[in-house]
């Protein structure tokens, strides 16, 4: 009389448990990855600031040159990042008394899977470096 | 057996909320160890900026050491905007090994800083767990002024002779437009002490424009010399040249860094070492430099 009704309890519960326990752990999963992600393009965008630095910058004002733009480019993508491409890579010199002074890069529409969607970084993560290459900001 | 049994009801539901528990942890855990990895490598990260931006201003003297002071303070506000509780100190040396002093004299040939920062970190999900509501972070980092032994940008293409004198010639191509080039952005190769820099024709009217242009995108063009040049502290160091001194075989033997003359063909005033981005001279007295992170 009372193993009757029983009968296939165990089954229901693990599917209950299962229903349960899956979506939260795969959420888990996302948002841990999301913040593996963010991290991992800020290393990528601080190695891009810091090697751009240190590069000849060949333009006179806060703009840079193609050329520049793509040298500090290619030190982002050198991580490897999945998803990441040249233009979600924002580059930019600061000039202070007449002369650059800092570079620039940040990260702009790049998207990083979060449990329920997706978020859109828009100029984060940033990273700075002081210049401390040659400045050649030639006529061409 | 009946007792066992209804002793078994609601078990599913206890396990399940202590495997929810537990994945919950684990998830804070791991999010709070990545938002603490992350805190630790943006705040190197400043702190280099720092140390690095300090470095560039050295050159020797109390001016100097007061604009490394400045532009270190102007960077680490500038880096950390909306962080709280994060400092800073600041200490100089001759050499990247140290020793370090807070207060230097700028007699005291300085050429390195090692900056350690100091930050507090927020636990989040993680608050719950432990008692503390918040962890220390710290970095240290080193920067100084290196040397360069091969000059691979912004060498022009003259040379200082034995006498002291601009020597011209030292141009890879007779074109005038590639002449102006090279003089506006340097040798397109790399040059070290011990080569030898051929001589090419050189078109002097072209030199003598260029030169005269180069001195002109200087914000400062004017200063005759480099004590007034840097007195002023007007200059954006266009004219701050980095030039190879040769011997009577046109062997590299040194380099320097050189102010250019205004209203004289073809003349420079030796001012020290130089140091690629600073647009002032470096620490030392001869050579090129640059400056670096010291890991």
């Amino acid at each position: 009389m009372m193993t009757k009704p029983r009968r296939g309890s165990a089954l229901i519960e693990f599917a209950v448990g299962l229903a349960i326990l899956t979506p939260v752990f795969i959420g888990g999963l996302q948002f841990f990855e999301a913040y593996v992600t963010t991290e991992r393009l800020q290393g990528a965008v601080s190695q891009g600031a810091v090697a751009a630095a240190a590069w000849p910058y060949d333009s006179t004002n806060e703009t840079p040159t193609h050329q520049f733009k793509r040298f500090a480019e290619d030190a982002v993508l050198g991580s490897a990042i999945p998803g990441l491409r040249r233009e979600h890579i924002r580059v930019s010199m600061r000039f202070d008394g007449g002369r650059p002074s800092e570079v620039e890069v940040r990260v702009s529409g790049f998207q990083v899977r979060v449990p329920g969607g997706a978020i859109t970084l828009d100029g984060k993560p940033q990273a700075f470096s002081p210049y401390r290459g040659h400045w050649s900001a030639s006529a061409r | 057996m009946r007792r066992n049994k209804s002793q078994q009801r609601g078990i599913v539901v206890v396990a399940i909320c202590l495997c929810l528990m537990m994945m919950v942890a684990g998830l804070g855990l791991g999010v709070d160890l990545n938002r603490l990895m992350a805190a630790q490598t943006a705040l190197r990260g400043d702190a280099e900026a720092v140390a690095l931006a300090a470095v560039l201003e050295l050159d020797g003297t109390p001016d100097g050491l007061e604009r490394a002071r400045v532009r270190a303070a102007e960077t680490w506000r500038r880096h950390t905007v909306g962080e709280i509780r994060s400092t800073f100190t600041m200490e100089f040396g001759s050499s990247p090994a140290g020793p370090w002093f807070a207060d230097p004299l700028a007699s005291d040939k300085l050429s390195a800083a090692r900056i350690t920062a100091h930050s507090t970190f927020s636990l989040s999900l993680l608050r719950s767990v432990v008692s503390e509501k918040t962890l220390p972070v710290d970095a240290v980092t080193r920067a100084a002024q290196t040397p360069v032994e091969r000059v691979e940008s912004g060498l022009l293409p003259f040379a200082i002779g034995p006498e002291g004198q601009l020597l011209d010639g030292m141009t890879t191509a007779a074109q005038p437009q590639a002449t102006r080039l090279t003089i506006l952005n340097g040798l397109p190769f790399p040059v070290k002490t011990g080569d030898v820099l051929a001589a090419y024709p050189s078109e002097p009217i072209i030199e003598r424009e260029t030169l005269q242009e180069l001195i002109r995108s200087d914000k400062d063009p004017v200063s005759a010399t480099y004590a007034e040049y840097s007195r002023n502290g007007l200059g954006n160091g266009r004219r701050l040249v980095l030039l190879p001194v040769v011997d009577d075989k046109r062997r590299v033997t040194e380099f320097a860094a050189y102010l250019l003359i205004p209203g004289k063909t073809k003349a420079a005033e030796r001012v020290g070492g130089y140091l690629a981005g600073s647009g002032r001279r470096a620490q030392a007295s001869v050579g090129a430099w640059r400056t670096e992170v010291i890991r």
